[in-house]
């Protein structure tokens, strides 16, 4: 081999040497960045930018816009929303104040929303709003509780004649046991014809077994006047009550609370409202006698399904019926199996 | 342009240190200045999307100026009525209006985006609201526009809530941002200084490859120069593998030792051509001493005398003259002796043998005058001599040591053993010799290849005398350290001692 042919070699051997190694530096440079990349992407900060859009904004109004009840029906209608090109927003929920249902509705009006659903709480001038959203072209649909005289398009709720009965189903149940003396907590000032309705149902249900039922109304009018009375009466040595019947989720969250509390487990009977997770285990260890369960996520898909109806033809049936139905220790288990089977589903 | 490259083409083959040593360099250093681009653009993307965050703030509290502003200039024209009042609500609508533009509309499941298409259309309502208020206001419609003004400033208050909120969530979100960013910044520091190590590990891998080759010969030649330097000569020569800078002091190097190496044989040869000349100088010496030698022998021929000799021994028994015939058969001996050992060695018993036959023919002539005492160590007999050493002694010890005493002479021959050597000691009790006549018999020797005649032979000799003996012992047995004589003076004798080194067995 010619002194050229080896200077030629080795000189070759450098050069690989040079180009393997600016090569791999690139390499570990492209490595690197992607590396970087793939950690922002981790971090999720171009995530948090992602979102979808869609063709119509409803409102979803209601006073009590965070409890666990309204949650799920906020999710019912954002599910049955979304495959309609709708999302639904809950007015002054991010807000950080709580605005009284006459102001979150106005915000609603003047943010032009495609649609309101709203829970009135019996005022006149949500009457007032409701006419003058339908005046702007703004179909509303009331759920839970009606409001027949305004223009509102359509209502969906429970049918409290029902409701009453089983209630009253539930509270004989408990008179069997022994218990006479039954209270039934209605909100004050209250021109909610539903619960009245309720009220009646349960009278009616349990006259003639020689029980004696005790309508009390629970202060709403400021914010926690309601859980104050409510320990009252569960205080009340006097005139002690054995059967409480709550019509709201909130107010049976405070009765359990209080029953816990002042030790009256198996002394007063609950009939609560709603199956949030910790009435449903009040339920199994029994604090809580029995509850009345919604489908609230059913409730809000029937809401968004009327608005559409509405926006679609122009028309809407005036009311949707939700079913109601008794959990207590003797089907709870049951639920709670078909209620992790359909989350389940849902995953 | 083609040119050049083909010229740095060539240049990076035929290896230059220097550029080579600069492509490296210039490589390695672009590489770690594109890892410094690649961290300084990811660094400004960073900081560019914590600009952003801020910004929509910043836009935000904008809106809330120009709404605020709008109010107020409603407020004071509902109050004053003025015109300046009304041409201010006219610019700060305008205002108001360009900012709520830019806004989404979008419906959306992103809080912060359905947020701002609340405020757009609040405030959409809320602008027609104080223009039919301001209208209300000029048609001096009073209960129109209190009505109207009060309804407006209740959604000019939904829309600050509104701006407020989402100027917190905003600030939120941004904030959340934030702390991603500052996330990434801190995954970005980890990832660029790996990179950079990273990159750095291979350079100096590079590196230490580049500057192997660049030393690896000049280690190779330090070690061959080291060898030469310690005096080996016949080094390998270094290969050259490059044709950089290196390879040309290789090659020289080499060419130098290749040079060093043909002066050393060429110094060998002539070193060998003059010992060689010197080899002949010395033979022609010794050649010249062997004719010296010759020429000392030749001085006595006595071919004739022993015919002669033999003839008269032969006329004697004829006339039956036995002690004649004895006699003269005795001379006939001794120059039969002379002609046969002058041309070989002789032995010890030759030699003495000899001198027993001149001191018989001198008893014979000086009528028995002559004592002669012999001591003989009979094992060294047969040693091998130079021939003619004793007899010339001997005669040398007659003719200046007894001849003319008064008292009678005595001559004695010892020959034994010493260590290393036969000793040979002749004795006589004559006259003796001044030690400056030792002194010039023992000096007289080959002097600048000449040798003196010895000119003062006397009568009665065999025409050797002790010079020849002298020089003869000494060319024999190449040293100086042979022959010996002692006198205690006037009258007193002479000892001459030889000492015949002990010969090894091929020559006993």
């Amino acid at each position: 081999m010619s002194i050229f042919m080896r200077n030629l070699k080795k000189n070759k051997v450098i050069m690989l040497a040079a180009v393997i190694s600016i090569s791999a530096g690139f390499l570990i440079i492209f490595i690197g960045m992607t590396l970087y990349r793939n950690r922002l992407n981790d971090l999720g900060a171009e995530d948090s930018l992602k979102y979808n859009t869609y063709k119509y904004h409803y409102a979803l109004i209601s006073e009590e816009a965070d409890a666990p009840f309204w949650e799920a029906i906020y999710e019912g209608a954002l599910e049955s929303g979304k495959g309609r090109e709708i999302y639904v927003e809950r007015i002054g929920s991010s807000l950080p104040s709580a605005y009284p249902l006459r102001d979150l509705m106005k915000m609603a009006i003047a943010s032009k929303v495609d649609g309101i659903i709203i829970e009135p709480n019996g005022e006149e001038e949500i009457i007032d709003l409701i006419n003058i959203a339908d005046e702007a072209g703004i179909p509303v649909i009331t759920v839970l509780n009606d409001e027949p005289n305004s223009k509102r398009k359509s209502f969906v709720g429970v049918n409290s004649y029902n409701q009453g009965q089983i209630y009253g189903k539930q509270v004989l149940e408990v008179v069997k046991a022994g218990k006479k003396n039954v209270t039934i907590l209605l909100n004050s000032d209250s021109h909610n014809a539903g619960m009245n309705v309720i009220d009646s149902g349960i009278r009616e249900m349990v006259a003639g077994n020689g029980v004696w039922v005790n309508s009390v109304n629970v202060n709403t009018q400021s914010t926690f006047s309601s859980e104050e009375d409510i320990r009252n009466i569960i205080k009340d040595s006097q005139n002690p009550t054995e059967v409480l019947v709550c019509l709201t989720a909130i107010d049976t969250r405070c009765a359990y609370q209080a029953v816990v509390d002042y030790n009256k487990v198996g002394v007063i009977n609950i009939i609560g409202y709603y199956d949030s997770d910790l009435i449903l285990s009040a339920i199994q260890k029994g604090i809580i006698h029995s509850t009345m369960s919604i489908d609230a996520k059913q409730m809000g898909a029937y809401c968004v399904e009327a608005l559409n109806e509405y926006m679609e033809t122009g028309q809407v049936s005036d009311y949707f019926s939700v079913d109601v139905y008794a959990i207590n220790n003797d089907n709870i288990d049951d639920y709670i199996r078909a209620q992790s089977e359909g989350e389940e589903k849902k995953d | 342009m083609r040119g050049l490259v083909v010229i740095v083409k060539k240049k990076i083959i035929q290896g230059s240190i220097r550029i080579r040593l600069v492509l490296v360099f210039a490589l390695t250093t672009g590489v770690v200045f594109f890892a410094n681009m690649f961290m300084y653009y990811n660094i400004n993307k960073s900081i560019g999307s914590i600009d952003e965050v801020y910004v929509s703030n910043i836009g935000l509290n904008d809106l809330m100026d120009s709404l605020d502003k709008l109010h107020g200039y409603v407020f004071e024209y509902l109050n004053t009525k003025s015109t300046e009042s009304l041409e201010n609500y006219y610019v700060s609508e305008q205002n108001y209006k360009n900012l709520v533009y830019d806004l989404k509309d979008d419906v959306s499941d992103n809080n912060v985006i359905i947020m701002q298409k609340n405020i757009k259309s609040m405030s959409e309502t809320y602008l027609n609201l104080v223009d039919m208020t301001v209208d209300a206001k000029r048609g001096n419609n009073i209960e129109r526009y209190k009505a109207n003004y009060e309804e407006a400033t209740g959604i000019y208050d939904y829309i600050s809530t509104h701006i407020n909120t989402l100027n917190n969530e905003q600030f939120k979100y941004n904030s959340y941002n934030y702390e991603l960013l500052r996330t990434s910044l801190n995954y970005l520091e980890v990832i660029s200084s790996s990179v950079l190590l990273f990159i750095m590990a291979f350079n100096i891998v590079l590196i230490i490859i580049v500057t192997r080759s660049i030393t690896g010969p000049l280690m190779k030649l330090t070690k061959t120069a080291n060898q030469i330097s310690a005096g080996n000569f016949d080094v390998e020569l270094v290969p050259v593998k490059t044709s950089d800078e290196v390879g040309i002091v290789t090659k020289a190097f080499n060419t130098m030792t290749v040079s060093i190496q043909q002066y050393i044989r060429r110094i060998k040869e002539s070193m060998e051509l003059e010992s060689k000349m010197k080899e002949r100088e010395l033979m022609m010496t010794n050649h010249l001493k062997d004719a010296q030698l010759k020429y000392l022998q030749a001085q006595i021929n006595p071919h004739f005398l022993f015919n002669t000799l033999n003839a008269g021994a032969q006329l004697a028994m004829m006339e039956g003259a036995d002690k004649t015939c004895l006699f003269i058969e005795n001379m006939a001996d001794f120059f039969r002796f002379n002609m046969k050992s002058f041309n070989q060695d002789s032995t010890l018993r030759d030699e003495i043998k000899l001198v027993d036959t001149y001191i018989y023919i001198l008893n014979v002539r000086f009528s028995g005058k002559i004592n002669f005492f012999k001591t003989i160590d009979e094992s060294v007999l047969d040693v091998k001599v130079p021939s003619m050493i004793l007899q010339p002694v001997v005669e040398n010890s007659v003719n200046y040591g007894i001849r003319d005493i008064d008292y009678e002479g005595k001559i004695c021959l010892e020959v034994d053993r010493v260590p290393d050597a036969i000793r040979i000691i002749i004795y006589d009790n004559g006259a003796g010799m001044e030690q400056a006549t030792i002194d010039r018999i023992l000096s007289q020797g080959i002097k600048n290849g000449n040798v003196e005649r010895e000119v003062s032979l006397t009568k009665d000799s065999n025409g050797i005398g002790l010079g020849n003996v002298i020089n003869r012992l000494k060319l024999y047995y190449e040293t100086d350290d042979i022959f010996h004589i002692h006198s205690d003076g006037h009258d007193k004798g002479t000892t001459v001692t030889m000492l015949i080194p002990k010969e090894d067995d091929t020559r006993v």
